[in-house]
Formats: structure tokens, sequence, C-alpha cells
């Protein structure tokens, strides 16, 4: 027994050694194409020694959520027989099926004295118990809980360790040459993550973009030329969380090579691309570009509310090249940080951003303001007449068989009028500016509404909203009252 | 001896692919914390201490020397919720090349599934003799399949034969690790040493605030005593660190993942054998007798970290006078609260340190009723405004309020409540629930059954010795309208407001009219 453990610890190190070195890996020259839906195309340039004729080809080390059916291998001198995909796995339960009308081995131990016997066994059927033939006798596998071990003369031939791809080929002399294998492949994706310091003093912010990376395959990608795209094939565009209300998207050209409708994003060097892996590579770093602070409020529906609402705290900045951070953004999430007295960085918040072409105004909502509070009232509410007159009603009367009539009626036009108080606070010690939206203008069934008078004039910028820009002096309040007219 | 060896082993492991230099960063010199509420947990409920959702913005500054050309740093000793893509290293002097957090953990699916096609041992104990066996043999299954070894040149599998077996690895495979591990890429020019700040967000941390507010006998002002509480759940401790917590909501994504992750599923190796023959015996009895036995009762939960008691330090007497509490300033459109001294933020626990001490604060109670129609329903209210005329002028984080009075010299709980983030200037409310003494009530009646105007008496009754003040909202539906009162009324919050005194063991009344547009 002692001498046992020497050898082990004699062992060990030799196989430790061996392991420093790094995990060798069937693939080739590999370039890796990542999308945004957590899908990825791979093209992997192998060298293949092929003899003249048909060949048998395994390709190892292929990702492990491989989608079998977009597999494409490009290699001249050979045409394509068959594309086998093999996922029957190996497994003791297989094993001893694909086992059945066969032979094996049983060696019992005997649990008293520890003594080996050995026989052999057909296996008959494997239905819920395993099913075995021992001379004449037949009886199921450890029906009587005692120790049996199996032991198989040889391996069933199509049974794999890991799901396989295999390629036949029919070539046209032998020899080596180069041959690509493209895939697509999931658990593999991408998207941007921002990092923005913004100086409030300065009205700046310092932006830094990093492109985040997964690989939830249990499979390297070493040395891989790595594209991404921003983009999902097949899935529609994106929305357009992030930018500014009311603004249009840009209209400006990144210098980044497209491919199709979307941009790629380049890593620059070739990356190796670790199992269950989270990789960053930075691409984008931008400073002193102009930003400001905003605050907004939207009241969706004409109500008050007992206690105060806080404003939103919006970030808004441009992704123009003059004054802005002069790239298309790739969907991500935006942090922003802030330093706080003593200089140190600190997080105030995050947003998501969806893919962004350069030249569009982006507005990230933070959080909200501590200081800042809107506190929406009904003041009054009350059934009005216009002075209008609608026609209602038109008949057409015959009487006894004479000569038709037209008869009208028509009703005056009465609204309801809603007056709604909307009363901003400022607890900061300079003056603010509040973009407040009103909403629900047109959710009416009449499709009619009228603001008949407002102490702040505002902008309609759609049927269905108005803004304000309330300002607030330091350490005061704002009072804005509108009175909207409304069918119903 | 064999301790050694492994350890060599793990930290060969830990090599990456290419030549590179790794640098390995044990611990932080100086740490900051930040921490933020969970931005959805309402001002009444209470930090989930088993699963906080809140977070932190950890700030480490760490020494470390880099060699000259590729460089692998890794960080140890992060918060255990770490969300790796917020992390930040900055202070290299040749910048970052690739952040990466590697989750390819050491577990014993990993080990099986890195074995395949090599050799292991298997180690065969006879379970009469107690006698080890070790037998040399290859791995032919991944993880998936579950265990089938070659034995020299026949084939078997692992632990089927009911016979204790076990593989031994003769090594750690290169790129596992005990924890996901963040590391940065760099390439220096030239050796040196560097501090470096690392920043990143981490979740399991939430905080709040506590109020403790002893009325004085005159009952209209108190002493308001305020706790920052703050909570961890985090593996790593943070000692001696500047502390900070933001108060204010904050926008959040839901694609950030702040709780923990479970890399865990990803380690389980199921072994898996062929089919064992299952028999329905004539002992269903037995089960039935096992089923009928009352299961045993579950463990008692993990005792919670005892949470600080309030009760002992509302005490009259020197009230919190010489607790140190924490300094304000603006963050942006956000408050942080400094604390006055480095403290450790201990994992698994709860802490508290002082917030705010305002002895003297003018806090009204007004007793409130929301009426609507027939329904009244009445709260107490201690309500002050917070400025620094009231003792207040503070910007005052959401958190509980626990309300003490003396009676007979001792101070009791007399209510709880809870406020939301409130600016200097704003109203501050506590409310106290639905008082006893206080009571009011609306009648209805019309002259006719389709009468367009309906006449309501509030009347409200107050059986204490003293007079309180009272007010009333009276709301309306969209189209009624409030005809005429015997009192002026004036709005507020969308509703027509009345406010009184009630005398002591007294009543006082209002009748309005309401009149429904709707009718003719």
């Amino acid at each position: 027994m002692r001498a046992l453990a020497v050898s082990v610890l004699l062992l060990v190190p030799g196989a430790a050694l061996a392991q420093t070195a790094p995990q060798p890996t069937a693939q080739g020259d590999v370039s890796v194409t990542i999308y945004n839906n957590g899908q990825a195309l791979v093209q992997d340039t192998r060298r293949l020694t092929l003899a003249n004729g048909v060949n048998r080809q395994e390709f190892p080390d292929v990702s492990d959520r491989i989608r079998p059916e977009t597999v494409r291998l490009s290699i001249d001198g050979a045409s394509i027989l068959e594309q086998n995909f093999d996922y029957d796995l190996l497994s003791p339960s297989a094993l001893i099926q694909k086992a059945v009308g066969q032979t094996i081995t049983l060696v019992r131990t005997n649990p008293a004295t520890g003594a080996e016997t050995r026989e052999r066994a057909k296996v008959l059927a494997t239905n819920g118990g395993v099913v075995l033939q021992i001379g004449s006798n037949i009886e199921v596998l450890r029906d009587d809980g005692l120790p049996v071990r199996v032991v198989y003369d040889s391996l069933p031939p199509n049974l794999r360790a890991r799901p396989t791809l295999s390629i036949s080929l029919d070539a046209t002399g032998g020899g080596t040459r180069p041959a690509t294998l493209s895939y697509l492949t999931t658990g593999l994706g991408w998207n941007a993550d921002y990092v923005a310091l913004f100086d409030e003093a300065k009205s700046m912010i310092d932006v830094q973009g990093w492109v985040t990376l997964r690989n939830d395959n249990n499979v390297a990608f070493t040395n891989a030329d790595t594209v991404l795209v921003a983009g999902a094939p097949g899935q529609g565009g994106s929305g357009n969380a992030g930018m500014a209300p009311g603004t249009l998207p840009g209209t400006e050209s990144s210098g980044r090579a497209r491919l199709g409708d979307f941009y790629l994003y380049p890593v620059g060097h070739r990356i190796t691309i670790a199992p269950n892996q989270q990789k960053q590579v930075s691409f984008l770093s931008v400073g002193g570009v102009p930003a400001r602070k905003l605050y907004q409020y939207r009241n969706d529906w004409y109500g008050s509310s007992s206690d105060p609402v806080s404003a939103a705290t919006v970030l808004s900045f441009s992704s123009s090249k003059d004054g802005g951070l002069g790239d298309a953004l790739p969907a991500g999430t935006v942090r922003v940080y802030i330093r706080d007295a003593k200089g140190q960085p600190q997080f105030i918040g995050e947003n998501r951003i969806d893919h962004t072409p350069m030249g569009s105004t982006l507005a990230i909502r933070t959080g909200e303001a501590f200081d800042v509070k809107i506190k929406p009232a009904v003041e009054k509410r009350e059934k009005i007449n216009s002075g209008e007159w609608e026609r209602t009603e038109k008949f057409r009367i015959s009487i006894d068989g004479g000569k038709p009539t037209t008869v009208e009626r028509a009703d005056e036009v009465t609204y309801w009028r809603t007056t709604m108080s909307y009363t901003v606070t400022n607890a900061r010690p300079e003056p603010v500016t509040v973009d407040l939206v009103q909403a629900g203008l047109d959710r009416t069934y009449w499709h009619d509404t009228r603001v008949s008078s407002e102490s702040i004039t505002g902008e309609q910028r759609s049927l269905d909203e108005r803004l304000w820009h309330v300002t607030v002096p330091a350490n005061g309040s704002t009072v804005l009252t509108v009175a909207f007219d409304t069918r119903y | 001896m064999r301790a050694a060896l492994l350890l060599l082993l793990v930290l060969a492991g830990a090599l990456p692919a290419h030549a590179q230099t790794v640098v390995t960063s044990a611990g932080p010199d100086k740490v900051s914390v930040t921490l933020y509420r969970d931005p959805n947990r309402g001002a009444q409920s209470a930090i989930n201490r088993s699963y906080p959702q809140g977070f932190a913005l950890i700030t480490e500054t760490r020494t470390v020397t880099i060699p000259a050309g590729p460089a692998v740093i890794r960080f140890e000793g992060v918060a255990g919720n770490i969300l790796p893509e917020s992390a930040l290293v900055s202070g290299l002097p040749d910048g970052v090349e690739e952040k990466n957090l590697d989750a390819n953990l050491l577990s014993p699916r990993s080990l099986f599934d890195r074995a395949l096609g090599r050799r292991v041992l298997v180690r065969r104990t006879n379970p009469a003799t107690g006698k080890a066996q070790l037998l040399q043999a290859t791995l032919r299954s991944s993880a998936d399949g579950a265990a089938v070894l070659q034995f020299g040149g026949v084939y078997g599998d692992l632990r089927c034969s009911g016979l204790p077996e076990a593989i031994v690895y003769d090594g750690v495979p290169q790129g596992l690790s005990a924890k996901p591990t963040l590391s940065v890429k760099t390439i220096a020019k030239a050796e040196r040493q560097v501090t470096l700040t690392l920043s990143y967000l981490s979740g399991g941390f939430d905080w709040q605030a506590d109020y403790v507010i002893a009325m004085r006998q005159d009952g209209q002002s108190a002493d308001l005593f305020a706790w920052i509480t703050l909570a961890s759940t985090d593996v790593t401790s943070f000692v001696e660190a500047d502390t900070q917590v933001v108060a204010g909501k904050i926008n959040r994504t839901a694609n950030s993942n702040y709780g923990p992750r479970n890399f865990a599923s990803a380690s389980y190796l199921p072994l898996q054998c062929w089919p064992l023959p299952e028999y329905d015996l004539e002992t269903v009895s037995v089960e039935d007798y096992v089923q009928s036995v009352p299961a045993p009762p579950p463990p008692p939960p993990p005792p919670a970290p005892e949470p600080m008691e309030l009760m002992v330090s509302a005490n009259r007497a020197g009230f919190m006078a010489d607790t140190k509490v924490a300094t304000v300033e603006a963050l942006g459109d956000l408050k942080l609260y400094r604390f006055p001294t480095r403290v450790t933020v201990a994992s698994q626990s709860q802490k508290q340190v002082g917030l705010m001490n305002k002895p003297g604060v003018k806090l009204a109670p007004v007793y409130v009723s929301d009426i609507l129609r027939e329904n009244a329903q009445t709260v107490l209210l201690l309500r002050g405004k917070n400025n620094n005329a009231n003792g207040l002028g503070a910007a005052m984080p959401a958190g509980k309020a626990a309300v003490f009075t003396e009676v007979g010299g001792q101070m009791l709980l007399v209510g709880e409540s809870a406020i939301d983030d409130k600016a200097v200037d704003e109203i501050v409310e506590f409310r106290m629930g639905r008082p006893q003494s206080v009571s009011a009530r609306t009648v209805g009646t019309r002259r006719r059954p389709n009468d367009r105007n309906t006449a309501y008496v509030l009347t409200v009754t107050n059986d204490q010795p003293w007079p309180v003040t009272y007010e009333a909202k009276v709301h309306l539906y969209d189209h009624e309208k409030m005809a005429r009162s015997d009192r002026p009324l004036s709005r507020k919050d969308g509703a027509s407001f009345w406010t009184t005194i009630v005398p002591a063991n007294g009543t006082a009344t209002l009748s309005y009219t309401v009149r429904d547009d709707r009718k003719r």
C-alpha cells in the first residue's frame, strides 16, 4: 500500500508538466463573427490529409452548440459525399443497449471475502432492467443487489464521447490541402457596455466603450480573428431606446465597415475566447464631449398625486462627429458616473441604448432627482358649452306621400374642461428647467382635445403629448396651470 | 508534501495559453464601498436580508508590480456578486488590452470533462478487506453521457457495479479556477510598480434609513434621530472601508445581472448507469408507514444577524447626543452620505451608523380624512416642513420610522411608519395609521330619489381632552361638482379641502352639497 502511494506521487509531477502546456486544439486558423442575438459564424481553416478516393474525416473541437444543419466545407479537389452529426453518446446505458444479443463478462465480488469470480453472460434485453442469460439460466443484472461489474470486450462503433461532426469526401488525388469549415453556433454573443463620466460643472462627458462578449460553450476559440456585427440577422431592426424624444435618428456614416445593413466592430487583434468566459475589449474612448443634464416628467393621464413625484434625471449628448462621440453606437448599457466631493467617481445610474446611428441625439434616463419634484393636481372639472353647434341628425320626412321635406337637428357642442395644475419644486441651489409632458390627449373616443389656456406656452409634440419647459428658481417653485377641453 | 505539490499544480495550471506573465493581486490596499438602495423596494418594505436587491460600487486601490511585455493581472478578493461588465481598471500606464471573467471552475464535472481521452487512475476499495486497488484507465466518455472507462483492452463503467470506486486525476487542468476570477491583460513597456484603481458594481447589498422619533411632552415637537442600516450578503468582507450610501432612485436595466450567478449548476456531474430492475413489491405498507410518520421539522433557519436595538437608543436622557453622524453632499441629482469613520462592511452582516440627529423638530399631529361620497377614511399624520425653521432642513432618504412617546417616565412605541425620499422644504408626513380617538363620518341625503343634488354632513368626533387639528379632502367624481358648503373650502391635491380644530372632547361638522351634472 505504501509503495503504491509513492508511485502515485511519482506519477503526478510528470503529468503536471505535460498539462501546463496549452491545451492542444484541432482547430486551424479560426475566425469568429459574432452577432447580437447570441449567435456566431465560425470559419475554421484546417489542413486535411486525404487519400485518393473516399475518406471519412472527423472534425473535433467544433463548438458544442454547433447548428449542424448550417455546416459548410469548402475544399479543393474533393467532393462531399455526406455530412454526419452523430450525437449518440457513450454511456453505461447506451453500452448495454448496444450489447443486446452479445456476450459480456460479469465480475462478481463476494461481499464477505472480496473474492472475484468471472462468468460470461449474454444480454437478452434492457427494458427496465438488464435480462441476462448465464449458461442455461436467465436472470436480471444485480437483482440481488450484490456487487456485479460489467466488462465489455469492445466499444460499439457509433457511440461517441462528444457530438461529432464527420464528413465523407471523395478526393481526387491524395495529399494535404486546406479546407474551410464554416458553421453557425449559439452560445456566443456580445453587446456593448459604455462608461460615461459626467462633469456637471463643465457640462462634459468622457465615454469609454467596451464590447463584452460571452462564450457559454465548453470549447475555446484559440487565436481567433474576431469580428462583431452590430445586429441580429433575421430579427428585424432594433428599437430606439436611448434616443432623445422628439428627435430623428442620426444620418451620418461612421467610418466603420458594414455588412449589409449592419456595422462591423473588429476587435483589432486576434484573441483567444476561453470556455465559459466573458471578455471585454475596448472599442471607443472619447473625452470632453459636450453633454447636458435635463429633467423630464411625464403625466400619462389627467390625474392627481397626493405625494410629489420626482422628475427623471436625463443625460443628453450627441453621437455626431461634431461635438459628439463621433461613432455609431452598438446596443448596450450606458453606466453614468459622477465625481463626488473627494473626486472619486460614483455611479449614478444606467440605461440601455439600441443601435444608434452616428449623428443622433441621445437622452439617457439615469434615475430620479432627489430635489426636483412635481405634484400634479386636477383643479377643476367642468362642463362647458362651446358656442358651436353641430348637426347630429338629419331626416327626410314625407307626409301622406307628399313632397319630402328635410329636417335637421343640431346640438350645441359640449366640452369637459379639466384644469390641471403642476407644482414643480426645486430644492437645488440653482434654477432648473423641467421638460414636463402631459400625455393622453388623444386617447378619448372623439379625438378632439383642445388646450384652452396655459400659464406657460407649450409645444404640441404629437397628437397625444404636449410639452412645457418649466423653469423653476433656485430653492423655489413654479406652478403651471393648463386647461384641457375634451369631448368626454 | 502532497498539498505542496497540489499548490504547485494549481499555480502552474493558472498559466494562460500564451507565454505571458501572470501577476496576482491578492487584495486591495484600500477600499471604498458605496451602497445603493434597491430602487424597486418601497419605503415600507424591509431589507430582504437573505437576498438584498440593492447593490454597491466597490472602488479598490491595489499595488502590483507589472513586468515588461504582455502580462495578465488577476484580481483576487473581489466581491462574489461582481458585475464583471462594470469593472473599470485605471492606473495602468499602457492601458488595458482586454478584461476577462473566467468562470471555468474547478469542479467534479470540469475535471471529468477535461480528462476525456486521458489516463486516469481508478481506485477500487474491496468492501470485505478494505484494501484499495489502483487501476490505470482511460476515460472514453464525456460528462454528458457519464463514465465509460477503458481498462487495458476491456471496457467498463464507474460505480454501476455497486462497489466503491473513485477516479483519481493526476493534476488540475489548466484554466480551471476556484472562483470566477476577474483579470486584465496589459502590455507594459517596462517593469514597474503601479497603483491601480479597480472599481465595479456588485449585487447583494442594500441599505435604508431608519428614523427614531421621540415625541416631546408638548405633543407638537419631537427629537428625531436616523440610522443608516446597511446589509451585505457578499462572501467578501471589506475591511476598514471608506463607506458611503447614495439616496435617491437610480435607474437600472433588466439585462444587468446583479444577483448571484449559478455557476454551480454548470459544475454538476451526473453519473448514470444501466437500468436496474425495479419492483413494486408487496411491502407498499412500509412506504405508507414511512409517509405517515410526520416529517421531521425543518432545521431552524440560520440565525439572522442581530439588528441593532433601536428602542434602547431612544432614551430621552442624552438623546443620541454623542453619536457621530454621516455628512451629506450632493452627487448630481442624488445625495451621498459619507460615514464619519472607516467601517468594515462585513460579509453576511447588517450594520448601523448615525445618519442625522435633529433634536426639537416641529412635528405636529394632524388627522386627515379622504372622503368619497359616504366613505371617509381617516389617518393620523405627524407632519412637519423639512426646513431649518422647523429644526430639520436636510435631505431625508426613504426609510422606516418608529415613533415613541414618554408615558410614566418610559419611552413607549406608539406607532410605526415610513417615508419616501424627502427634499428640503418638502412637507414630511409620517402616516401613523387609523386613529382611535378621532373619527369622521359622512351621511348623504337626497330630497327626491333622482335629485341631482346630494346633501352631505361630515361629523368629526374627538374623545381626547385636548383640541386636535383636522383636515378633510372631499373627492368628487368627474361629473360631480361641489355646489355649496356651510364653511369655506379650498383645493388641495385635486380635492375640496376643509381644515378645522376639533375641540377637546367635542365634535365639528361640515355640511356640503354635491351636484351631479349628468342628471338634468
